[in-house]
C-alpha cells in the first residue's frame, strides 16, 4: 500500500477527528524499511472505558508502543488519530535505511513508521463507525533523550501545541466530556501536553490519567496553573522584544515561525 | 460564482466607478468533498503541507480564488517594480550606518551589516509582496524579504486545484522558479543545506518541500540547523552524521535576527559577510524585511514611487498619536506572519496594555502604520479578507500565495486558497 492509502486508513474522510491527523510521517512512509513487529507489540487495552462513555484518549507512549496501543484502543471502539509531528530524516531517499536514520536522528521515528505500516490492515478491518471517539497518539520520546543534542545529529525533536488538537468546544460539541491520558512510567504529563490539557480543563473537559499497563484504575486529576503556564505571556513578551525569541527554536520560548 | 463590487482598482483609476468585480476577484464553487479529500491528501503527502489544521480551522480552502488576467498582470508588474526599488534602496542603506540604525535590527546584526567585509554572495533573491484589496484600491501591507514562505501552497496546492478548473490557470510556480534559479547558481549537481530551527514544524515543511524541488533539479539537498554549518576560509561545510563536506549553497529558512543571536562560535557573520558560499536570501534582505524600512526613505537618493503609492503611511510611533487615534496600527520592526500586528479594537485590554508598555520602552523596535480598510470578498464560506502575496524571483514575478481570513488581520490562522487566473474575463 502507498502512503495515500495508508493515510486514508488512519485518517478516513468519515471521521470528524481525521482533520487533526498529522501527515508528516505518512509523507515518508513509502521509504520506510519493513520493520517486523516487536514480539511484545500487543497491548492490552481491554480495560478502557466503553467507547460510548463520552471519553477521548490521549496515548502519550514511547515510539511504536503508542501506535500499537492505538490499534488496541481501536479494537475497543476508539478512532486512533496519529499526531506524530516530526521529520524522521534529514534526507529523502527511496529507502530510508534503519541503521542510517537511526544513527543520525535524535528521535528515531522508524519504529513508529513501521508500526503505522504494519498495523494499518488490522485497523482497516475494524471498520470503525464514523462517530468513534478519538484516541490521540503522541510519541513520549518527542522531546529527545536529554537537554542537548549531539552536534552532528539530526535534531528532530518536537513539541505539541494546543493548535494540534481540537478545542474543548469542538470536543464538547462532538460528545466528549472527559479525556483519559495514558502514559508509561510517568505520572505528570509532559509540559507541552500539560498545556493542552489545561486548555481543555479550562473549557470544561474533565481529566483522568492511567498507566498503559493498567496498574491502577484511571484517576481524575487537575492541571494546576504551573509556572510555565505563563508561556503565552512569555510569547507575547518575546513578540514585543522583551525576551529573546527563538534563537534556537527548541527549548527557547515558543516563538513565531521564521517565515512570513 | 461570487464577485465583489467595490471601488478603485488602482490609484490611477478614477474614483467612484467600478460597480461589480472592481478588484477582478471572484471565487468558484467548492470542489466535491471526495475530490477535495483526494486533493488534500496529495497536498499533504506530496507537497509537504503538514499543517492543514490549526486548532479547529482547516487551513486549505475547498474553492479557488479567481483573478482576472489583467489584474494579475498589473499586480505582477507592481511587484517587479517594488522588488527593483527595494533592492536599490537596500544597496544605498547598506552604505549608510545611520539609516541601518533606524531599522530596529539587533545590535549584533547591525554591526555585521556595517562592517567592511564583502557581502556573502547569494544564489538568487526571492521576495513576496502582500497585496490587499482596500477601499482605496490595492495596497501592500509588507514585503516578506528575508525568509518568505508559502511555496507549497502557492505552487503544488494551487496546481492541484487548477486541475479541477479547466480554463483557469495558476499565476505561476514560485517553487519551480526558485529551484531553477538556485540550481542554475549552485550547479545542477550542487550540494546545499536548507536550514531551519528545530521544533518549528511550519518551517521544516517549507524546507522539506523546497528540498524536494531542488532534488528534482538534480541538486543534493539536506535539512540541517545553522549550528551544523562550519565555515572554513569563508566556505560553508555541512558537518553532520549524514553529510560532511563543502556546500555549494546554503538556504536559510531562519530569520536574520535569529542568526545574530546564535553564539559567536557558530560564526554566523559568514551568512552575511565574508562568506564565499552563496547564501539565500542575501544579507541585505533584512533591510526591507524590517517594517521600519519606510522610515529611511526620506533620507534616500533612491526614489521609491511604487512603494510610496502602495504602502500605507508608516511612522515612528513617537511621531503619531497611535494611542488615541484608531486609524493607526502597531507592529514590530521584525514582525512575521502578522503575529505582532496590534489593533486596539481587536485586542484584550490587558494585551493592549502590554503593547503600549512595550512601545513606550522600545519605540525603536516598533512602527505605527496607517490602517487600510480591507474590502472583503464574498466566498462560499462567507465574506473573507484577502491577501495576495506576489513572489518575485530575481526580480521577476513568479506566482502568488493567497490567503483568506475572517478577520481583517491575516495571520497564521488564515486559510490558504489557490489563486487561479482567468484569461478570458
Amino acid at each position: 500500500m502507498h502512503n495515500d492509502q495508508l493515510f486514508l486508513i488512519w485518517a478516513p474522510d468519515e471521521s470528524p477527528w481525521s482533520r487533526w491527523a498529522k501527515p508528516v510521517l505518512f509523507s515518508h512512509i513509502d521509504a520506510a524499511p519493513p520493520i517486523a513487529p516487536a514480539r511484545d507489540s500487543t497491548v492490552d487495552m481491554t480495560w478502557l472505558p466503553s467507547s460510548n462513555s463520552e471519553v477521548a484518549l490521549v496515548l502519550d507512549l514511547p515510539g511504536a508502543e503508542g501506535v500499537n496501543a492505538g490499534v488496541a484502543a481501536a479494537s475497543c471502539g476508539y478512532r486512533p488519530v496519529p499526531l506524530y509531528n516530526a521529520v524522521p530524516s534529514p534526507f529523502f531517499a527511496d529507502v530510508l535505511s534503519a541503521p542510517a536514520v537511526g544513527a543520525v536522528a535524535e528521535v528515531d521515528l522508524l519504529p513508529v513508521l513501521g508500526a503505522l505500516k504494519n498495523t494499518s490492515l488490522q485497523l482497516a478491518e475494524l471498520s470503525l463507525p464514523s462517530n468513534a471517539p478519538p484516541a490521540f497518539l503522541l510519541d513520549s520520546n518527542r522531546h529527545g533523550s536529554g537537554l542537548t543534542v549531539k552536534p552532528g545529529e539530526f535534531d528532530n525533536r518536537s513539541i505539541c501545541f494546543t493548535t494540534d488538537f481540537p478545542s474543548a468546544n469542538f470536543m464538547l460539541a462532538n460528545g466528549i466530556r472527559r479525556v483519559l491520558v495514558i502514559q508509561r512510567s510517568r505520572i505528570e504529563p509532559l509540559s507541552d501536553l500539560a498545556y493542552v490539557l489545561r486548555r481543555w480543563q479550562d473549557g470544561g473537559i474533565a481529566l483522568q490519567r492511567a498507566q498503559v499497563d493498567f496498574s491502577a484504575a484511571p484517576q481524575p486529576f487537575e492541571i494546576r496553573k504551573p509556572s510555565w503556564y505563563g508561556a503565552m505571556f512569555q510569547r507575547a513578551l518575546a513578540a514585543v522584544g522583551l525576551r529573546r525569541a527563538g534563537s534556537c527554536g527548541f527549548g527557547a520560548w515558543v516563538a513565531t515561525s521564521a517565515g512570513g | 460564482m461570487n464577485a465583489i463590487s467595490s471601488v478603485r482598482l488602482f490609484k490611477a483609476d478614477p474614483p467612484g466607478v467600478k460597480a461589480g468585480n472592481a478588484f477582478g476577484l471572484r471565487t468558484e464553487l467548492p470542489i466535491g468533498l471526495k475530490e477535495f479529500s483526494a486533493l488534500r491528501r496529495r497536498a499533504l503527502l506530496e507537497g509537504c503541507k503538514w499543517d492543514p489544521q490549526v486548532g479547529d480551522i482547516s487551513t486549505l480552502a475547498t474553492f479557488p480564488l479567481v483573478m482576472n488576467a489583467g489584474v494579475w498582470k498589473r499586480l505582477a508588474f507592481q511587484a517587479e517594480r517594488l522588488s527593483a526599488e527595494a533592492v536599490a534602496a537596500e544597496n544605498e542603506i547598506s552604505q549608510r550606518p545611520e539609516l541601518l540604525g533606524n531599522l530596529g535590527l539587533p545590535r549584533a546584526l547591525r554591526r555585521v551589516l556595517t562592517s567592511r567585509e564583502p557581502l556573502t554572495p547569494a544564489p538568487c533573491r526571492v521576495m513576496r509582496f502582500d497585496f490587499h484589496p482596500t477601499v482605496e484600491g490595492w495596497r501592500v501591507s509588507e514585503v516578506n524579504s528575508d525568509v518568505p514562505g508559502g511555496f507549497s501552497e502557492a505552487s503544488h496546492f494551487t496546481a492541484l486545484m487548477a486541475e479541477h478548473f479547466p480554463g483557469l490557470r495558476p499565476a505561476g510556480n514560485p517553487a519551480g522558479a526558485w529551484s531553477r534559479a538556485i540550481a542554475t547558481a549552485i550547479g545542477i549537481d550542487g550540494v546545499c543545506a536548507l536550514l531551519s530551527a528545530p521544533g518549528f514544524m511550519e518551517d521544516h515543511q517549507v524546507n522539506a518541500f523546497l528540498a524536494s524541488q531542488l532534488r528534482k533539479q538534480g541538486c543534493h539537498a539536506f535539512l540541517a540547523k545553522p549550528e551544523q554549518i562550519l565555515w572554513r576560509n569563508g566556505t560553508a561545510h555541512l558537518n553532520t552524521e549524514w553529510h560532511r563536506g563543502p556546500l555549494n549553497g546554503v538556504i536559510r529558512f531562519y530569520q536574520a535576527e535569529w542568526l545574530s543571536r546564535l553564539p559567536p562560535r557558530c560564526e554566523w557573520k559568514y551568512f552575511f559577510r565574508g562568506g564565499k558560499t552563496p547564501v539565500l536570501n542575501p544579507a541585505l534582505s533584512v533591510i526591507s524585511e524590517s517594517k521600519r524600512f519606510p522610515l529611511t526613505w526620506q533620507a534616500l537618493a533612491v526614489k521609491l514611487p511604487v512603494w510610496r503609492e502602495l504602502l500605507p503611511r508608516t511612522c515612528d510611533p513617537r511621531d503619531v498619536p497611535w494611542e488615541s487615534d484608531e486609524r493607526w496600527l502597531l507592529k514590530t520592526a521584525l514582525c512575521n506572519n502578522g503575529d505582532t500586528v496590534c489593533i486596539r479594537e481587536l485586542m484584550k485590554p490587558s494585551d493592549w496594555f502590554r503593547t503600549r508598555l512595550a512601545v513606550r520602552i522600545f519605540p525603536g523596535q516598533w512602527l505605527a502604520q496607517g490602517r487600510f480598510e480591507s474590502v472583503p470578498v464574498p466566498t462560499p464560506a462567507g465574506p473573507r479578507h484577502v491577501c495576495v502575496g506576489v513572489y518575485t524571483v530575481n526580480g521577476a514575478a513568479a506566482g502568488a500565495y493567497a490567503r483568506l481570513s475572517e478577520k481583517t488581520v491575516i495571520d497564521f490562522s488564515a486559510t490558504d486558497v489557490a489563486l487561479l487566473i482567468d484569461d478570458h474575463a
